[in-house]
């Protein structure tokens, strides 16, 4: 009678669970979609609270209180955020700035191209003109398409340019670049070109320049952008704020879900995955790290300005993350700073302008030698190894799902994977389930 | 006007008093485990954050003998049965505890093979500290750490004492084909 009243209650308890885990993660991935926007800003906020742990540990073994390390903490994580977003802002161009920088890459891009080939002052081309232009000219169309501004944003040039230096716009460098970019335009599109008046304003209607002055933007629409973006990266502080209070909860709380039989298989998978994960996460961030301080240190030896080393290191260190495609995104970026730069002070006395682009060549090949025989071995060791193939298509399949930050985070979450998949099978394997 | 009973929620919440029983509970059995006996209340309150209740049926197992060990367990309600698994009966029991006593315990040090299986009789609630928890504790907290560690040597010491005396108070077979 009692084998049969146990025996009910384990179907009983089979049906409960089963249907309780199907509605728990139907519910929980339909959260997940609909709060999708808030995602990333929680990832960074755990991310950051998972590598600082173990600071956090050591500022309680020095002494300090459990209180005071994590408002040290929360204040350092706040500052960091603080920074790279000013640091940012002040990078990122408005709409004159954008205009300006596409102008100069193209002038900047075909005197490069024109100095390369011998094609200055309506010369023949030399050597190298002869042997590479056929294939190279047409590549050099495309970009140039791609870079030339359009007829509106022509127009929108002219008048940003009418708004700001009035008659002394003629004067301006940058204006100049733009005046010799129509030319150069015109010269390669011949009729193809579009759009003849936009770049003359006296052409531009003045009731038309003043309702369209620079900033033109619904103010309203502007502002509650902001505060979207705002409000939703609000949350990354208070995660980050609340895992690091947390002393375990969480963990004990998900736990209780696992049926007694696993339960002591289920806290060596937890431990274990942690420890392998926190290793290849704190590596990988520290890894990254160097190699952006690497960037930094060279490239302001080689006359880039300091903010803009900032900036381009701290690109080259994210990027770096991304096994193959990293190197790659650091060298584009470099060069292409390189490629517009007016003026630059190298402290170092060898370094002109016409070998600049060499010494970033240098930067990188430096950049990637220390990672490769320095900073892997000795941060990462043999944290966790994928085989390059997975490596090549995770990258390519996490860019096809979700863009940049797929390629970013696909690593990352292979590895997950690969140490939750192994561990969990050599554990089901050591408590005899499998 | 708020009454004296919401005024004092108002200040236990802000002190957070420790009012709920099952915690006060598993304070109250801890302060009595010989491996935590020499923690204050406020090392107690750490340790029980970290502790997991579960809770078996009748018949379910804690462990199996021969799986790797990865927690000690308190016994907090019910009987936990110590057993040798016989492949033709239903094992050999070599001992019943009760609520208050543990077992396990050499799992804190390692992850070597359980030497026997605990089978809870009839249910029992047990709490679970888990090896790789005290690793964090010893850390973060290396005082309240170092005194566990001290109390599981002192009890590991006491056992190999005990194994000795009676190794030696049994007496020699005498010696075959003299």
């Amino acid at each position: 009678m009692k084998r049969e009243i146990g025996k009910s209650r384990l179907k009983r308890r089979i049906w409960v669970y089963s249907v309780a885990s199907v509605l728990g993660l139907a519910l929980a991935f339909s959260l997940l979609w609909a709060l999708r926007e808030l995602l990333l800003p929680s990832i960074v906020g755990a991310l950051g609270a998972y590598l600082c742990r173990p600071i956090l540990n050591r500022l309680k073994r020095m002494g300090m209180s459990n209180l005071w390390s994590i408002v040290l903490l929360f204040a350092g994580f706040f500052l960091v955020i603080l920074l790279a977003t000013m640091q940012l802002k002040s990078v990122i161009p408005d709409q004159k700035g954008k205009l300006e920088l596409r102008v100069r890459i193209q002038y900047k891009l075909t005197e490069q191209y024109n100095d390369l080939m011998g094609l200055k002052n309506g010369a023949k081309g030399n050597l190298v003109f002869e042997m590479f232009g056929g294939e190279v000219q047409p590549f050099m169309d495309k970009l140039n398409n791609m870079i030339m501004l359009s007829p509106d944003e022509r127009r929108d040039f002219v008048r940003l340019y009418v708004y700001a230096y009035g008659n002394q716009m003629v004067d301006q460098k940058y204006f100049e670049y733009f005046l010799r970019n129509v030319d150069h335009d015109k010269r390669r599109l011949g009729k193809q070109y579009v759009g003849e008046q936009e770049t003359n304003p006296e052409k531009i209607p003045p009731k038309e320049l003043l309702l369209r002055q620079p900033n033109q933007g619904n103010p309203d629409n502007m502002l509650a952008r902001v505060g979207n973006v705002i409000s939703l990266w609000l949350a990354s502080p208070f995660v980050f704020l609340f895992l690091l209070i947390d002393e375990g909860e969480i963990k004990k709380n998900l736990v209780t879900l696992v049926p007694n039989r696993y339960f002591e298989m289920v806290l060596t998978v937890i431990d274990n995955v942690d420890q392998s994960i926190g290793k290849y996460l704190r590596g990988t961030l520290i890894e990254c790290s160097l190699v952006g301080l690497t960037f930094v240190v060279c490239l302001f030896l080689i006359g880039i300005e300091f903010r803009w080393a900032m900036v381009i290191g701290i690109v080259a260190g994210i990027a770096n993350a991304i096994p193959f495609l990293g190197p790659a995104i650091g060298l584009v970026v470099g060069l292409g700073y390189t490629l517009v730069v007016e003026q630059f002070s190298p402290l170092l006395p060898f370094v002109d302008a016409h070998n600049m682009i060499f010494w970033v060549l240098a930067t990188v090949a430096i950049a990637q030698g220390l990672d490769n025989a320095v900073f892997q071995p000795v941060v990462l060791g043999s944290a966790v190894s994928l085989h390059p193939l997975v490596v090549v298509i995770g990258v390519m399949g996490g860019s096809i799902l979700l863009g940049f930050a797929g390629m970013l985070f696909a690593i990352p979450a292979i590895v997950v994977s690969k140490v939750i998949v192994t561990t969990l099978f050599k554990e089901m394997k050591a408590y005899r389930i499998i | 006007m708020l009454s004296k009973e919401q005024i004092n929620a108002f200040w236990d919440n802000i002190f957070h008093r420790e009012d709920d029983p099952s915690k006060r509970d598993i304070l109250n059995i801890l302060a009595h485990i010989p491996l935590f006996s020499k923690l204050s209340r406020g090392e107690l309150k750490k340790v029980a954050k970290i502790i997991h209740e579960r809770h078996y049926a009748a018949g379910e197992s804690l462990f199996r003998m021969g799986e790797p060990g990865a927690a000690m367990f308190i016994v907090k309600a019910g009987q936990v049965d110590i057993v040798m698994p016989k492949e033709d009966s239903n094992g050999l029991i070599l001992a019943s505890l009760g609520p208050g006593s543990f077992l396990g315990e050499l799992a804190l040090l390692d992850d070597s093979p359980r030497s026997a299986s605990a089978v809870a009789p009839k249910d029992t609630v047990a709490m679970a500290f888990f090896r790789a928890d005290l690793n964090k504790l010893i850390e973060t907290e290396a005082h309240i750490g170092s005194k566990i560690l001290k109390e599981l040597a002192l009890i590991i010491g006491q056992r190999l004492k005990l194994t000795n005396e009676q190794l030696y108070s049994t007496p020699k077979p005498a010696a075959s084909g003299s």
